[in-house]
């Protein structure tokens, strides 16, 4: 082989490349074929289209979630009476005795489990339920 | 596709494809190979026909699947060679020619890197001017000069190479 200039690789290229006798077109083979890659593409887009439309659902739908719904029974609270003074906020105010022992509801001892303080001793100056 | 659309890509195919199959057997030096790629490249454009159409020139997008499969089948090959240390058995049929009887010219072709090879057929076998080759391989004009100017002088390098080792 010798390669003289450009002119001489495209005539020898020529002479090469036309030795080659391909066969028939095979036009129903590659168009089978296309029609096979179309298909895998159409099936790609509607992969791709029902992942977004999945995405465009479910996270909206995650996101906007009613709370859990919370319990109507009411909350038994125990408290303990821990104190038996007039709180220091409530000293000044003109409250006479006699109104809060109007006010006070007497609860006999044997209402209540742990016993309980006499109305009077309730407006003398201890702690108090007071009705409105 | 209607069958008028089928018709016109029939026609474009017949057209082709004899020109298409050379310039595989150029990329690969494997008629074979050619035909396959030759064949895969046109599924390829049909599969995309009428977008092709309207993009305005088919030639160069057929041609661009063609080159860039090659350079596929060549890496795939490669990597094939390396994994299992052995030359990989041929996916289709053995080739017509193979290196024994190939032409001296496609061995030439065969040993310069695939950009190269590119370049020197469709500038000195399809008489593109180095826009079209440029258009073709997605790069600039000076690189194609450049790569046309790189394997020429690796060509003349080769022959004198093969002349020592005779002597």
């Amino acid at each position: 082989m010798s390669i003289v200039d450009e002119q001489d690789l495209r005539v020898q290229l020529d002479a090469v490349l036309d030795a080659i006798s391909p066969p028939e077109a095979p036009v129903g083979a590659a168009a089978r074929k296309g029609k096979v890659i179309q298909a895998g593409r159409s099936l790609g887009i509607v992969a791709g289209l029902a992942i977004v439309a999945g995405i465009g659902v479910g996270i909206p739908a995650l996101l906007n979630r009613p709370a859990l719904e919370v319990s109507r029974a009411r909350p038994t609270v125990m408290v303990q009476q821990t104190c038996m003074t007039v709180p220091t906020a409530a000293r000044g105010t003109a409250i006479s005795p006699e109104l809060v022992a109007e006010r006070a509801e007497p609860r006999p001892a044997a209402d209540s489990p742990r016993g309980g303080l006499p109305a009077a001793a309730i407006a003398a100056g201890g702690c108090a339920w007071l009705r409105p | 596709m209607d069958s008028r659309t089928e018709a016109e890509f029939a026609e474009f195919m017949r057209g082709r494809w004899s020109a298409l199959v050379r310039l595989g057997y150029g990329l690969t030096g494997d008629e074979r190979l050619a035909e396959d790629l030759a064949r895969a490249a046109l599924a390829r454009v049909y599969a995309s026909w009428p977008r092709v159409l309207r993009a305005g020139d088919p030639d160069v997008y057929l041609r661009r699947i063609v080159l860039n499969a090659s350079l596929g089948k060549v890496r795939g090959r490669r990597v094939r060679k390396r994994r299992t240390g052995s030359e990989p058995e041929p996916e289709t049929a053995p080739a017509a020619r193979v290196d024994g009887d190939r032409p001296a010219l496609v061995t030439a072709l065969m040993r310069l890197p695939a950009g190269q090879r590119s370049v020197v057929l469709l500038r000195y076998w399809m008489d593109m001017t180095e826009a079209q080759v440029a258009a073709v391989l997605g790069c600039s004009v000076g690189n194609v000069r450049s790569q046309a100017s790189r394997a020429l002088a690796s060509l003349r390098v080769g022959e004198d190479a093969a002349e020592e080792v005779s002597l």
